[in-house]
């Protein structure tokens, strides 16, 4: 059998230059990044790592959170968070707060609050506990009463169901993080319920998810995230660059959305 | 530079994806230049195996970049050996997927060896998918077993991947393929460092994955260009046999 090589397209003269000419990224919001000791398993998730991957590829804005707040401490996590971001500008804070802790997050929220923290992740699946959690449930409606966006961890089938039922009564927007093929479905039948819940995009890399959730509730909901530097950077941002999609329709993934989401949330302060 | 994709599906599943439109699937080959894209049904179980190989065999004729892959079933070992004698005296079949699993299909059950036995005069690679709970242990003794026949492992990334590395490391016929829904950053660095450059292939896991994550990931890792270039189409080529034009 004969292989006929066609030409070279942009992505792969791109590849060929992976070496010195990185994605470039000038106006990404990344929303989902972290940084600091990762305890699942040996990687390099160090600060510096996050930085470097940011300016290799140009990315103006992430959201991130330090490892050790949802792995051994939500408290000191977030005063990590909140160190990192006060050094470097181009990073905003994810605080968190631990269902399995309770005593004290009430507080705690309130203090990042007060500190500028405008996003409050929950880790269920890396935490293992149920999304039925009632302290979830009261973090999460305390968060949202307060101004904050609830970012919630989900890439099980059902676990979104489950994350909407306990969050009924949230007021405020949440994002979801970890729908992936065997979960859109799921998950984009939920937004179609909730006005204010939003999809990040770092696990959405099946054929034509963009156009789904794009058809099915509007690109308004779909903000960029690329788990760096725990995953590769270009493995999330590329399905989306090269997406089905309009140039304007690109740029509210890669930002628009995530920065009006914000702007709201500050104006609510 | 050429791109072989090894790994990719083409026919219904139960998901939102477009996997059954091989004009969709060819649209997306153009635009990230993959020039072969070998692809296999989705889901074909059981009763479902005659009719899902025959439907994929209709649905890349005439589609010069799609080459077909047979599914075979352990559970369904005299429809796997009829699927066989069908599809693969054609030209345009290049590969055998088959998924392993610790008790109907175990890899070392005698229905696995009469698949493997009733492919061995096409010489071409098999692509294995296995889940958590199938051993690897048992799917090297195959590939010990049967030295001479690559198999391709699909679960790049997944949980217990690294501890899965030290088993296959001297097993040269045993190959692993870029698609993954994890795509940690250090992973293809960790691969190519343990087995080396040349038993790693591209493959997308296309539509369930967009190729430009396993694109991504070849492009963003700390391996050198010959290594990419290996990974993106000269492994492929040798396991296929396929001239450059």
């Amino acid at each position: 059998m004969r292989l006929t090589v066609r030409g070279a397209p942009p992505i792969l003269r791109q590849l060929h230059r992976t070496e010195t000419r990185p994605s470039v990224a000038h106006d990404t919001f990344d929303a989902n990044t972290l940084f600091g000791h990762w305890a699942q398993r040996a990687a390099d998730t160090a600060l510096p790592t996050l930085l470097e991957t940011l300016e290799r590829h140009r990315v103006k804005r992430a959201l991130t959170i330090a490892a050790s707040g949802l792995f051994v401490d939500c408290i000191q996590g977030n005063d990590e968070t909140l160190a990192a971001c006060r050094d470097h500008a181009q990073l905003e804070p994810i605080g968190t707060v631990d269902p399995r802790r309770w005593v004290g997050c009430r507080e705690e929220l309130q203090r990042v609050w007060d500190a500028g923290v405008r996003v409050i992740g929950f880790y269920p699946e890396w935490q293992e506990w149920s999304p039925e959690n009632r302290a979830f449930q009261r973090l999460a409606e305390t968060a949202s009463r307060l101004g904050q966006i609830v970012l919630v961890e989900a890439t099980r089938e059902g676990m979104v169901s489950r994350i909407a039922n306990t969050l009924a009564d949230v007021p405020g927007p949440v994002i979801v993080s970890g729908a992936n093929y065997r979960t859109l479905a799921e998950a984009v039948a939920i937004l179609e319920d909730r006005e204010q819940w939003y999809l990040e995009t770092h696990a959405l890399g099946s054929l034509g998810a963009q156009e789904i959730v794009k058809d099915a509730v509007g690109i308004g909901r779909l903000l960029f995230g690329s788990r760096s530097p725990l995953q590769y950077f270009s493995s999330a941002w590329l399905p989306i660059r090269y997406a089905s999609i309009s140039e304007d329709e690109r740029d509210c993934i890669f930002g628009g959305n995530l920065t009006a989401l914000l702007e709201r949330a500050h104006a609510h302060h | 530079m050429p791109i072989i994709d090894l790994h990719a599906h083409l026919g219904p599943c139960p998901w939102p994806v477009p996997s059954e439109d091989p004009l969709r699937l060819v649209e997306k080959l153009d635009l990230v230049a993959i020039d072969l894209c070998v692809v296999h049904p989705p889901v074909a179980e059981g009763g479902q195996l005659l009719l899902r190989n025959s439907d994929l065999a209709t649905a890349i004729e005439g589609h010069e970049r799609l080459a077909g892959c047979v599914w075979l079933d352990a559970a369904y070992v005299n429809e796997s050996v009829e699927v066989i004698a069908a599809l693969m005296p054609r030209k345009n079949f290049r590969a055998a997927a088959i998924e392993l699993d610790a008790s109907d299909r175990h890899p070392m059950s005698a229905n696995v060896e009469t698949i493997i036995k009733a492919l061995l005069r096409y010489t071409c690679p098999i692509i294995v998918h296995r889940d958590e709970r199938t051993p690897i242990a048992a799917v090297v003794q195959l590939a010990e077993k049967f030295a001479k026949v690559p198999l391709i492992l699909t679960e790049f990334g997944g949980r217990g991947w690294r501890q899965m590395l030290p088993a296959i490391e001297r097993r040269t016929n045993v190959y692993l393929s870029t698609g993954s829904h994890q795509p940690q950053r250090d992973l293809l660095k960790t691969v190519v460092d343990l087995i080396g450059q040349n038993r790693v292939v591209y493959g997308s896991n296309l539509p369930f994955t967009d190729p430009l994550v396993a694109l991504g990931m070849v492009r963003d890792s700390d391996i050198n260009a010959v290594a990419k270039d290996r990974i993106l189409h000269r492994n492929a080529r040798r396991l296929l046999n396929l001239d450059l034009v």
